[in-house]
């Protein structure tokens, strides 16, 4: 079997590209509409919550070095549990795909395609994304790898553009507390990207002072995120409701710029990447956790019973990109309270006692 | 085996050789001892035969035995003493076999000479400033020019035939205290295995060192240079010699090498790193550019700057081709002129271009079969394509099919296909080393003669890509 | 065929490449270019007339051997709203509308006795449409509009954009986009402030641009030296009508932008109106149009804006030390503009301090001009005074503007929400009509001067 692991470099990036997508389109329009700039706060909160599970992870990884999430599971809550928190991660997995492929469609629909390419979109998009996964963890994260700076580049022309159209600073802290936590909550199965850092808890290669690169390039993520929420905010203030683009608005919004050229297609290109990357990660999560339940199974098969319920899903279950956002903002917050929120405490309390022990190892000694 | 006379062991070789007519044989009787001498004239020397051994034995006055004649009368150098079972194949490699009459074995001297060049600068990786020396088809001036850089005892040459009929000499080489046995042990078990009736060029063993054999993408690398073939043995790679070849392979191979150019190193590495860039870029356009121009053409018009769009769609209008056609018919004819140039003699070569620019250029776009545009943006990626030789055949591929995915899925299309791409090379793991290192996975102490090269004197260690042994280079 | 299977269970990418081959492959091999499918659109004009929109497009259908000013034009399409216009525009071309190239929209004055917005709202939602395009406003038909500025771009080469450009960084100092416009009407204050260009019948004489100028006073002080204003009427001339070769033909191109500056602009060419450029802008509330402002209306408003440099001020009748009877005028080299919001018991006060750097461009004393004397590095304390006033009048006259059209078009109320946001709600409660708000506040202006 090939050696699939990754560096500590590699897992970051996963976790910067991991990020992106939902959030650099439609999020900030969406939250705007309920809590005005202050979405940049609630953006900061959830963002938080992401940084709870990935020192989770990092505790569950000092703990067990070089363990499945699967052997971790079955030890502390046995194998009926960890199964069932497997099919949790697929079905979350599955949803978040589902979430960023719309995003993504209705993104290229409008602005690149500007026509329905319903076939057109799946075939561009599926095979790829599948081909990423069958090759692997190691070789798709050295894709990503590859890609790595450019694409932050394409993000940071944005921002550099957007930052001369800057209009003063956005209005802040307009809005009441519960309105603040309804949106956290309405919106909370846009983050928990860094769940899928727990299936490739065995994967991720962490050498010694190692975890400080990738907090860097989490920070790095995060950073460049709420810079756009910032900017994006501070450039429309009032109108950001009406911007479904985030990122290519920004751009797009520089009169002076625009006149050489069509500037936006450096966000474009950049948005496909991302995209491409970000489903790669999920669908490789989803195939991940599929392979974890049914163990006889490999991960070709698994990522053929993906493209099948992917496709059902798409088709049937929600037809329309509306559907999708209903979903998101309706019974999936709930669902990923017990995804994002459950599971990282209850695998925290799995890493705990390691600790407790150590105490008491220093203390008779 | 009862002690045949000469004649009948000279007939026997004749027919060892199927009555070949370039079989030479002579008898030379010297009192009551009789010398033949059997030796295929086509691959040897008659000067220094009748030099070196007719006339020095029909002119001594000693007795001639296996001893007089290998200690005192022939004055060649390589003499060898050998069976009769060996006769045939050292005829074959050029020596002349003497027999004695009562003698069990032979006698064997190497006057092998073949029609040879004399090293040349070759066409596809000449210099400004720098060696201009090149491999030659004869192995053995081939072997020369790498002794002549790496006078060192730990450079070392291993030796195979292969090929059934060809018995082609191969020679694999490398510098004992860098290079990783394993890789060398690998290279030699494979070439070991190759069981074929003859190996007219290297590229002919190509097929059989990739580890992922139906690749699109050439997983071993080419010289033509001794000067680049040195330095890649400094860095711990293999290099296979083939003889009757100019070109010499070297294992393992990254993808980064054919970015890196001789020139490169006897020149300003500030002026080296700039001009990577421009061979990245160019490389890049020449792969993605005609599917990028057809997909905005065909799906992207919003993409497209007011000012260009207002030009590609006044020249495009009321051609008889849709732009896909127009694409695929000016990619065509691009290649056929290409094809063609190759192989026509230089004059007539030259013609073919004039000829050719000027149906391209002017006629086609004048009669309104193709647009302007079309033209030059397949002639900017057929030019770029030449930046980097070595890859052009494997690039030529890349943009027939991007034009596809250009033209078909649009620019998802081609998004999709370079994330595709990049996890395909990804994969290539050959020999144990990432295809497209050092950035990918990044390698820190590489990046040192990546895009930007640094100064000669900042490169103390060698590359970590390859598993070489000995790190340092530089103290 | 063995083989072929093999190498397709080896590598399954080649499926997906055959399916793309076999199904989209011809399918796009036949397929015309986009540009050839779609009129593309740079212009949108929106007229209204007996409830009906008539939507104008200056759409360019590439043809060859033309150019691509010979191949625009300007089509038209009716009907109840947006939607089915643009529908009805759509079937007269023949071809899908290409939005995504648009750059300006103008709209007829008229439409905007109305609430604009839900109009304009059908556009932000076109996704192709950029919210950046220009939007301004004309007195005559839209329609007639792109007629003159196709005339005007084929005459003398000038964007009807980059017209407006000039004008967003000269004299507007504030942009005149839909984006612009939805910015300010979704504000507090629902106040929004978009370009003016107005329509006018061509008289067919060269007087007919100089009486604008005469008459559109205000606009003199705008702007650059004189010479160069003067010189930029002449290349207006040369280049407006090519008839009246009397005229020097010079400069064209910095002619024209200069001619947009000073107000008398180009324009014209064989249709019967023209577009003339005075500098104007109209005040919009609630999206509905309250006041159309003269360019020097404009300045006031801008006084408190620091990017609005580039004005000039002139002081007559200065008599002192240096002068005799001189008039002088100011340029405005740089601004320096801090505002403040405070509440002196329960009443809101607005000060702003301005720090102006002037550079004095020309000087006449009796009669004759009179080089700037660099000597006199200081601007002598009665000019200063007579500037400060000049400065103090611009800044009632715009309160008193403001404050009748209840336009908060300075960002008051903006400015109070972010320093002193619980007071100033209290304050709103206090009134009876909120929107009045202005007029009980208390303005204070600081002024400095500099020589620069």
């Amino acid at each position: 079997m090939k050696d699939s692991t990754i560096n500590a470099r590699q897992a970051g990036m996963l976790c910067v590209m991991t990020l992106f997508a939902n959030k650099i389109f439609l999020l900030p329009s969406l939250m705007y509409e309920n809590v005005k700039a202050d979405a940049f706060f609630v953006m900061i909160f959830l963002f938080a919550m992401e940084l709870f599970v990935f020192s989770v992870f990092l505790l569950l990884k000092s703990k067990y070095p070089d363990k499945t999430l699967n052997f971790i599971l079955e030890k502390h809550l046995g194998r009926v549990i960890a199964r069932i928190i497997y099919i949790l991660f697929m079905v979350f997995f599955l949803f978040k795909m589902l979430l960023t492929y719309s995003v993504c469609y209705v993104y290229l629909k409008q602005l690149v395609y500007q026509n329905e390419f319903t076939l057109l979109a799946l075939v561009a998009i599926l095979p790829v994304v599948n081909h990423a996964v069958i090759c692997g963890l190691r070789t798709f994260s050295r894709t990503v790898e590859l890609y790595f700076f450019v694409l932050m580049a394409g993000i940071f022309i944005c921002l550099a553009v957007g930052l001369v159209n800057m209009q003063g600073m956005p209005f802040f802290f307009n809005s009441s507390a519960s309105s603040f936590f309804s949106t956290s909550f309405k919106h909370i199965f846009s983050f928990g990207d860094y769940l899928f850092l727990f299936l490739i808890i065995d994967k991720v290669k962490i050498k010694e002072n190692e975890t400080k690169t990738m907090f860097r390039f989490i920070l790095l993520g995060i950073a460049s995120i709420l810079c756009i929420f910032f900017i994006f905010f501070s450039i429309f203030q009032i109108t950001a409701f009406m911007h479904n683009n985030a990122l290519t608005d920004i751009i797009s919004v520089s009169t002076r710029l625009n006149t050489l050229g069509r500037l936006d297609v450096i966000a474009m290109v950049t948005i496909m990447f991302l995209c491409y990357f970000q489903m790669s990660i999920f669908l490789f999560s989803f195939s991940e956790a599929f392979c974890n339940v049914f163990h006889k199974l490999n991960r070709a098969y698994s990522v053929c019973v993906f493209d099948v319920v992917f496709l059902l899903s798409y088709f049937v279950l929600i037809g329309r990109y509306e559907n999708m956002l209903i979903y998101t903002q309706g019974w999936l917050p709930y669902y990923s309270i017990a995804t994002n929120i459950v599971i990282p405490i209850v695998l925290f309390f799995i890493s705990l006692p390691k600790m407790r022990k150590e105490v008491i190892y220093e203390k008779n000694y | 085996m009862p002690f045949l006379s000469i004649e009948k062991q000279i007939e026997k070789i004749k027919n060892d050789f199927h009555q070949t007519s370039d079989l030479a044989t002579r008898i030379l009787s010297k009192g009551n001892m009789k010398v033949g001498f059997v030796y295929l004239k086509s691959i040897t020397s008659n000067e220094i035969f009748g030099d070196l051994l007719f006339r020095p034995m029909s002119t001594t006055g000693k007795s001639i035995t296996l001893q007089t004649l290998q200690e005192s009368i022939i004055k060649a150098n390589d003499i060898l003493e050998i069976s009769k079972t060996e006769i045939v194949d050292n005829i074959i490699k050029g020596g002349v076999i003497i027999l004695l009459e009562g003698e069990e074995k032979a006698l064997s001297v190497d006057i092998l000479n073949y029609p040879t060049r004399a090293p040349q600068e070759p066409p596809t990786s000449p210099v400004i400033m720098g060696p201009r020396e090149g491999f030659t088809e004869d192995l053995k001036t081939n072997l020369s020019l790498m002794r002549r850089r790496l006078a060192s005892k730990d450079l070392v040459m291993k030796q195979l035939n292969i090929g059934q009929y060809s018995g082609t000499k191969v020679v694999i080489s490398y510098v004992h205290g860098i290079a990783d046995e394993k890789i060398v042990d690998k290279i030699e078990n494979k070439l070991k295995k190759i069981k074929i009736d003859g190996v007219m060029d290297s590229y002919y063993l190509v097929g059989f060192l990739q580890e992922h054999e139906n690749s699109v993408f050439r997983q071993v690398g080419m010289a033509e240079k001794p000067d680049i073939v040195a330095s890649k043995l400094l860095e711990g790679k293999v290099a296979i010699i083939v003889d009757n070849s100019p070109i010499v392979l070297t294992i393992p191979f990254i993808l980064f090498e054919d970015l890196q150019n001789s020139n490169d190193y006897y020149t300003n590495h500030h002026y080296t790193s700039f001009i990577r860039i421009i061979r990245l870029i160019g490389i890049m356009m020449a792969i993605i550019a005609s599917g990028l121009y057809l997909a905005l053409q065909l799906y992207h018009y919003n993409a497209l700057p007011l000012n260009f769009l207002i030009t590609i769609a006044d020249t495009t209008q009321g051609l008889p081709f849709t732009p896909f056609l127009e694409l695929i018919f000016i990619f065509f004819l691009f290649q056929i002129l290409y094809e063609v140039s190759l192989r026509l003699p230089s004059y007539l070569g030259l013609a073919t271009s004039v000829v050719g620019a000027l149906i391209l250029g002017d006629t086609g776009v004048k009669a309104g079969l193709i647009s302007p545009p079309g033209v030059i943006i397949v002639a900017v990626s057929k030019i770029a394509l030449y930046l980097i030789p070595s890859q052009s055949s494997q690039v030529t591929i890349l943009q027939i099919i991007f034009i596809i995915l250009g033209g078909s899925l649009g620019m998802l299309g081609i998004m999709g296909g370079l994330v595709y791409f990049t996890n395909y090379l990804n994969g290539l793991d050959s020999y144990g080393v990432p295809y497209l290192a050092p950035y990918s996975p990044r390698i820190k102490n590489d990046l040192q003669d990546g895009i930007f090269k640094e100064n000669i004197s900042d490169i103390h260690t060698r590359p970590e890509t390859f598993n070489n042994k000995n790190k340092v280079r530089l103290k | 065929m063995k083989k072929i299977i093999k190498r397709i269970k080896n590598n399954p990418m080649l499926i997906v490449f055959f399916v793309i081959l076999l199904l989209f492959a011809p399918a796009a091999l036949f397929a015309p270019g986009e540009s050839m499918d779609r009129a593309v659109v740079t212009a949108i004009g929106i007229d209204k007339q007996d409830d009906e929109y008539i939507i104008s497009l200056l759409t360019f259908i590439p043809t060859p051997n033309q150019t691509y000013l010979e191949t625009n034009s300007v089509v038209n399409g009716k009907g109840d709203n947006m939607a089915e216009a643009l529908y009805n525009a759509e079937l007269t071309l023949g071809r899908k509308l290409g939005l995504s190239h648009v750059k300006t929209a103008v709209v007829n004055e008229e439409l905007l006795k109305e609430d604009i917005s839900k109009d304009l709202s059908y556009l932000s939602h076109i996704s192709a449409l950029s919210e950046n395009t220009v939007f301004i406003c004309t007195n005559d038909k839209a329609q007639d509009f792109l007629n003159s500025a196709q005339s005007l771009e084929k005459d003398i080469g000038l964007k009807l954009e980059d017209l407006v450009d000039f004008n967003v960084t000269n004299i507007y100092v504030t942009d005149t986009t839909l984006e612009a416009f939805f910015k300010g009407y979704y504000s507090n204050t629902r106040s929004a402030i978009i370009g003016f260009l107005s329509l006018e019948e061509n008289c067919g004489q060269v007087g007919c641009a100089q009486d604008k100028d005469d008459g559109g006073e205000s606009t003199d002080e705008n702007g650059e030296a004189e010479g160069e204003t003067e010189g930029g009427k002449d290349g207006v001339g040369g280049a407006s009508e090519t008839g009246y070769s009397s005229s020097t033909p010079s400069s064209g191109g910095s002619g024209s932008s200069s001619g947009g500056q000073s107000g008398g602009t180009e324009e014209k060419g064989t249709g019967e109106k023209r577009i003339l450029n005075l500098g104007e802008v109209i005040l919009l509330k609630d999206g509905r149009k309250v006041a159309k402002l003269s360019t020097k209306q404009l300045q006031g408003i801008n006084i408190t804006n620091d990017r609005a440099i580039g004005r000039s001020i002139t002081v007559a009748g200065v008599s002192n030390e240096f002068y005799n009877d001189a008039t002088l005028t100011y340029v405005i080299r740089n601004k320096r503009v801090t505002t403040k919001t405070k509440f002196n018991n329960g009443i809101p006060i607005y000060s702003a301090d301005i720090v102006l750097g002037l550079e004095l461009v020309e000087g006449k004393e009796n009669g004759r001009s009179i080089k700037s004397n660099t000597e006199i590095s200081e601007i002598p304390h009665d000019v200063y005074l007579k500037i400060e006033e000049q400065i103090r009048q611009d800044y009632s006259d715009t309160l008193r503007l403001i404050r009748d059209h209840k336009t908060d078009v300075i960002g008051v109320m903006e400015k109070f929400e972010r320093e002193n946001k619980k007071n100033f709600r209290k304050f709103l409660d206090s009134l009876d009509d909120p929107d009045d708000y202005l007029n009980f506040i208390i303005f204070e202006l600081i002024v400095d001067i500099q020589s620069d």
